[in-house]
């Protein structure tokens, strides 16, 4: 299953340095620079993103860079709906989209219409070797996109270990969301382009339907070997989820991983995009809040 | 796919190993991996590329040095952090290495225009420039290019 979809494009400004060689002086005045001519474009409306609001996007794993302490970077909600801006972060800009689900058209095009609103800025860009960034592994095409996945039965039948190394073979990095490895079943997927438009779409397209037929194949003989035991823990998942007062990171993680699992497996009732919606939302609250959220949502077992 | 050696287990991707001195593909299981000690190729990520050409190098090239920023080739190739654009072209000997079969994506202004035309005289190009740095707001550099500009100009006349 695909929970979101993360496309990122980084930029570096003409014929700034980039930010590791910026001197304290230089990052104020670039930094000003860009968010004028962001606001300019109407790029962004609202003012920075705060601190409060800055850990909830570090938790859903939203921003590229991580280290405030610097106080250089700059976080902006951009006018149009989900979309992130980063300014004097790891490259000069980052700007990064996303949407619920599968959606890679949505999120490149979002990322296109920003790129063509900055047209008039020249960007650090090589004939030979692309879009330049600090970070060479990224540059070129400069982005990236990252899927969030649930892959249950290849985690519990401990094949991620395999898939992952298989998957470094053709540069595809697979790592842990929230946790590293995450033992619930929650990954990210990502991909940096080195490829054409269409190629890069191929392999994107091949290496999901790849990994959600193992999953599938892997699920069902899971149920099928541990059938009571699944059962169960899908039961008794719903049962916490429904009752219980507090519920920790780890434990929503733990349960709703049974939940999403029995639903995938029509094992438990709720509306279509239910998960995919809250999902995120879940993970970003407190204890007794996810609690409340929880209560909202009509959850049924058919078992 | 069973694995190519037990043909038991069930493999979905191809592995590259090296048998007998030569890379070859297979569908191969973790646990054949194991048994049989097969050494397996993960494509080397970029830095690690790099660090491989550090030893490869001679030691004239080592001392390479980008003069915008004053990064080293050795401390590029070591972290893969470029310091500036220009770095780029400094090492770029090195860096075409690992650009196989790469075609970058289309984009209006690129920096090698700019490198051919830094010691510009046409008048009109430097306009241009001065148009570039205003439409991103860059005062300083357009007063810098007027004061060229009107060097230019007093040269003509």
């Amino acid at each position: 299953m695909i929970l979101r979809t993360k496309t990122t494009i980084y930029r570096n400004i003409f014929p700034y340095k980039f930010v590791s060689k910026l001197s304290s002086k230089e990052i104020e005045q670039l930094s000003q620079k860009i968010t004028k001519i962001l606001f300019r474009k109407y790029i962004i409306k609202e003012n920075e993103i705060g601190k409060k609001e800055f850990k909830k996007l570090k938790k859903l794993d939203l921003i590229e860079n991580f280290d405030i302490s610097t106080k250089k970077t700059k976080y902006f909600y951009s006018s149009s709906k989900k979309l992130i801006i980063e300014v004097i972060s790891k490259e000069h800009l980052i700007i990064t989209a996303y949407e619920e689900g599968k959606s890679i058209e949505k999120t490149l095009e979002k990322l296109s219409d920003i790129e063509n609103k900055l047209s008039n800025i020249t960007f650090s860009y090589s004939k030979t070797f692309g879009f330049l960034t600090s970070d060479i592994e990224i540059k070129g095409f400069a982005k990236t996109i990252t899927f969030y996945i649930f892959i249950p039965a290849l985690t519990i039948s401990h094949k991620i270990e395999e898939l992952s190394e298989n998957l470094k073979n053709f540069n595809i990095n697979l790592s842990g969301f929230f946790y590293n490895p995450n033992p619930y079943g929650f990954f990210k997927l990502k991909f940096i382009q080195r490829e054409n438009d269409y190629d890069f779409k191929e392999k994107i397209e091949n290496t999901l339907n790849m990994i959600l037929s193992l999953e599938e194949k892997e699920s069902k003989n899971y149920i099928y070997k541990n059938n009571i035991i699944f059962k169960d823990r899908i039961l008794k998942s719903f049962g916490i989820l429904k009752n219980a007062y507090l519920i920790t990171d780890d434990e929503y993680f733990k349960n709703i991983m049974y939940i999403i699992w029995g639903y995938n497996e029509k094992m438990i009732e709720m509306e279509k995009d239910l998960i995919e919606k809250y999902f995120f939302e879940l993970i970003n609250t407190n204890e007794i809040k996810r609690v409340n959220l929880l209560k909202k949502i009509n959850l049924s077992a058919k078992i | 796919m069973k694995c190519e050696i037990c043909k038991e287990n069930e493999v979905e991707i191809k592995t590259r190993a090296i048998i007998n001195g030569k890379i070859k593909e297979l569908f191969v299981c973790q646990s054949c991996i194991k048994k049989h000690k097969i050494q397996t190729i993960t494509k080397p990520k970029y830095t690690d590329y790099l660090k491989l050409l550090i030893e490869e190098i001679s030691d004239k090239k080592k001392k390479l040095i980008c003069k915008n920023c004053k990064t080293t080739y050795t401390d590029f190739a070591k972290e893969g952090k470029a310091g500036c654009p220009f770095c780029y072209f400094y090492f770029s000997e090195i860096l075409k290495k690992l650009l196989k079969d790469f075609t970058p994506p289309q984009y209006l202004k690129s920096i090698e225009e700019f490198i051919e035309k830094s010691n510009e005289t046409d008048p009109y190009k430097i306009l241009k420039k001065i148009d570039t740095y205003l439409s991103f707001d860059d005062v300083d550099m357009a007063k810098k290019h007027l004061k060229k500009l009107k060097r230019v100009d007093k040269n003509d006349t």
